[in-house]
């Protein structure tokens, strides 16, 4: 994976086959953060860390992995983070009526008005 | 009175009398930035990235045709109705209804003898001498008595082995015994025998033919390749299996019979071969599933070698070739790909154990071992015979139905398996296809939720959903034969 010292691309560092990356808090939550990154740990490991202004995620490849690999893992993660925000905006936005339908799939009523109740 | 066909001027200024409600919903990525979105019960719309943004953010304009169609498959909710909501909770308890007739097939294991010697068998089948792995009369009788405690109002009883022919005497004290029971019952009664059909008779098929019984078989494609898989002393596998499903075409009728085929490493090259095996037997329908990782394929090492993805190639050209040959004019469906289809293409349950959530697991389905050892399903009796029995949910002689079914050993697995509360698919979009399968990542990773992001399971599955919907979505010829699979 090249060689050991630390160098930069535009959005993370790497050193020894750690990839550094940071995200703003504010931005992202660390559950989303944290839900994003379980879809990719057959790739890597994670470790989470929260500083004053950003939350550090450092993804732990194996010796093997290429840095290909590495770089488009990085890549699906941060996108992956951006669609697990989303997702968390909807879920919340939408408890209501979710909460709403189960119950009345799951009630022992009918759903169905025949005029005669 | 054109008013009331019209609206009126304002609705589409998109004001905020005329915002939007989002109605649950779930999205993942299907290629590049399209996207999948599914309602909460599996409708679904392909969806570009902006698209979806827009839509989220409520900047989505009424007069567009994506408003439209969200609005119609019950996406959002808007001043015109409050009918989606009723909508979607209609369609949701359709296919929930199926759950609340609760265990319907039930598997009857009348012996663990066998004639055959496949490597990958997932049962460890015992030798034809061995009479100590037949189920007694006793036993089976008292499985009949669970079996009818089931509120069910269709059972189907399956006979499996070993080869279930040899102990054929059985399997007909059983069908008249449930049939001289149902006269009171009044269930829709079914019976199948997964067979080999080598020692398929005349005598069989006359019973068969009097009493409704359907025959299952296996067919791993043309004659090198069955053999070799399904390896026979005397190496006749084939021709006996192909004698014996033309046997019972030509008496019982073309529909009596059915075959699946179990993919090896041999058969990854052999799509068209495999394929064309099951048309020259005049067969409308072909499984094309993949190795199992139980009994004799994890010792004999089958369920390594060949991967995931390798399989998924085999399921891609093998599902283009079978769409060819339909174009072609010869009718033909893949039955997983049939039963998918139904859960993204209609309000139905598609009524396949493996793709349940809760895992179908002993509510959809429950085996009777020869030796009255109740399992959750046929995979967990298949961990039994591998000397790991923790899917027995009891026994027939020893344990009421009460026990049996409220077992804590089956109540954890349905805890666990209801996917809504496991980790990756609670918000995975595909969820209302998929399922939970507690015996392949209790097998594969010690786990029977397991970790998603490393199991085969919801990789296929994954992979698959996403092509069918690719079909569906870029090839018109394709989504026109994949409809006709469902009428």
């Amino acid at each position: 994976m090249g060689n050991n010292m630390p160098h930069s691309k535009s959005s993370y560092t790497t050193e020894n086959g750690n990839y550094y990356l940071k995200f703003q808090i504010g931005v992202f939550s660390l559950d989303t953060l944290k839900r994003a990154a379980l879809k990719f740990t057959s790739y890597c490991s994670f470790d989470f860390h929260i500083g004053n202004e950003s939350i550090d995620v450092t993804l732990c490849f194996g010796p093997t992995t290429s840095e290909e690999i590495c770089e488009k893992t990085i890549g699906d993660y941060k996108s992956e983070a951006l669609d697990q925000d989303l997702r968390s905006r909807i879920a919340a936005e939408t408890e209501g009526y979710r909460n709403l339908i189960l119950a009345n799939v799951f009630s022992k009523t009918s759903i169905v008005n025949t005029g005669h109740d | 009175m054109l008013g009331k066909h019209f609206r009126p001027l304002d609705f589409y200024s998109g004001g905020p009398e005329n915002a939007y409600k989002l109605l649950p919903f779930h999205f993942i990525r299907l290629q590049g930035t399209r996207y999948v979105v599914t309602n909460m019960v599996g409708e679904y719309i392909v969806i570009g990235q902006e698209d979806l943004y827009e839509f989220s953010n409520h900047r989505l304009s009424p007069t567009s045709d994506l408003y439209n169609e969200l609005k119609s498959k019950h996406f959002l909710i808007d001043s015109d109705s409050e009918v989606p909501v009723d909508l979607l909770t209609l369609k949701l308890r359709t296919k929930l209804l199926p759950q609340s007739n609760f265990t319907s097939l039930h598997l009857f294991v009348v012996t663990l003898r066998c004639d055959y010697s496949c490597p990958y068998c997932q049962v460890s089948r015992q030798t034809e001498d061995k009479e100590s792995f037949d189920m007694s009369e006793r036993t089976a009788f008292a499985a009949l008595d669970i079996t009818f405690r089931s509120p069910a109002p269709a059972i189907k009883i399956e006979f499996q082995g070993g080869e279930p022919l040899l102990n054929f005497e059985l399997i007909r004290k059983i069908v008249i015994e449930a049939k001289r029971r149902n006269e009171c019952e009044q269930r829709d009664l079914e019976f199948v025998i997964a067979t080999n059909l080598s020692l398929l008779s005349g005598e069989i098929i006359s019973f068969c033919l009097e009493h409704d019984v359907y025959l299952s078989t296996s067919l791993d494609g043309p004659k090198a390749l069955h053999d070799k898989n399904r390896p026979k002393p005397g190496r006749n596998g084939h021709l006996l299996t192909v004698q014996g499903i033309k046997l019972a075409q030509k008496l019982m009728g073309k529909d009596s019979v059915s075959a699946l085929m179990t993919t090896t490493e041999q058969s990854l090259s052999q799509y068209k071969e495999i394929i064309n095996e099951y048309v020259s037997l005049g067969f409308t329908s072909i499984f094309l599933r993949p190795l199992s990782p139980y009994g004799f394929a994890i010792t004999t090492r089958q369920s390594e070698k060949y991967n995931t993805d390798q399989w998924l190639t085999f399921f891609k050209k093998g599902l283009d070739y079978i769409i060819e040959i339909n174009k072609q004019g010869y009718f033909l469906k893949e039955t997983y790909t049939v039963i998918i289809l139904r859960k993204m293409l209609t309000p139905f349950s598609a009524g396949y154990v493996d793709l349940q959530s809760p895992a179908g697991a002993g509510i959809a389905a429950v085996v009777y071992n020869y030796d009255g050892d109740v399992y959750a399903s046929d995979e967990s009796r298949m961990l039994a015979e591998m000397g790991d029995k923790k899917f027995r949910l009891g026994n027939v002689i020893d344990d009421s139905y009460e026990a049996i079914f409220g077992s804590d050993t089956l109540l954890d697995i349905l805890e666990e398996t209801t996917l809504e509360s496991v980790p990756i698919c609670s918000e995975c979009a595909f969820k209302p296809y998929c399922g939970a399968d507690p015996n392949y990542h209790y097998a594969t990773q010690k786990d029977i939720v397991g970790n998603k992001a490393t199991s085969g399971f919801c990789r296929k599955n994954m992979e698959i959903f996403r092509h069918l919907i690719t079909l569906l979505e870029d090839n018109s010829e394709a989504r026109r034969i994949l409809f006709s699979w469902l009428t």
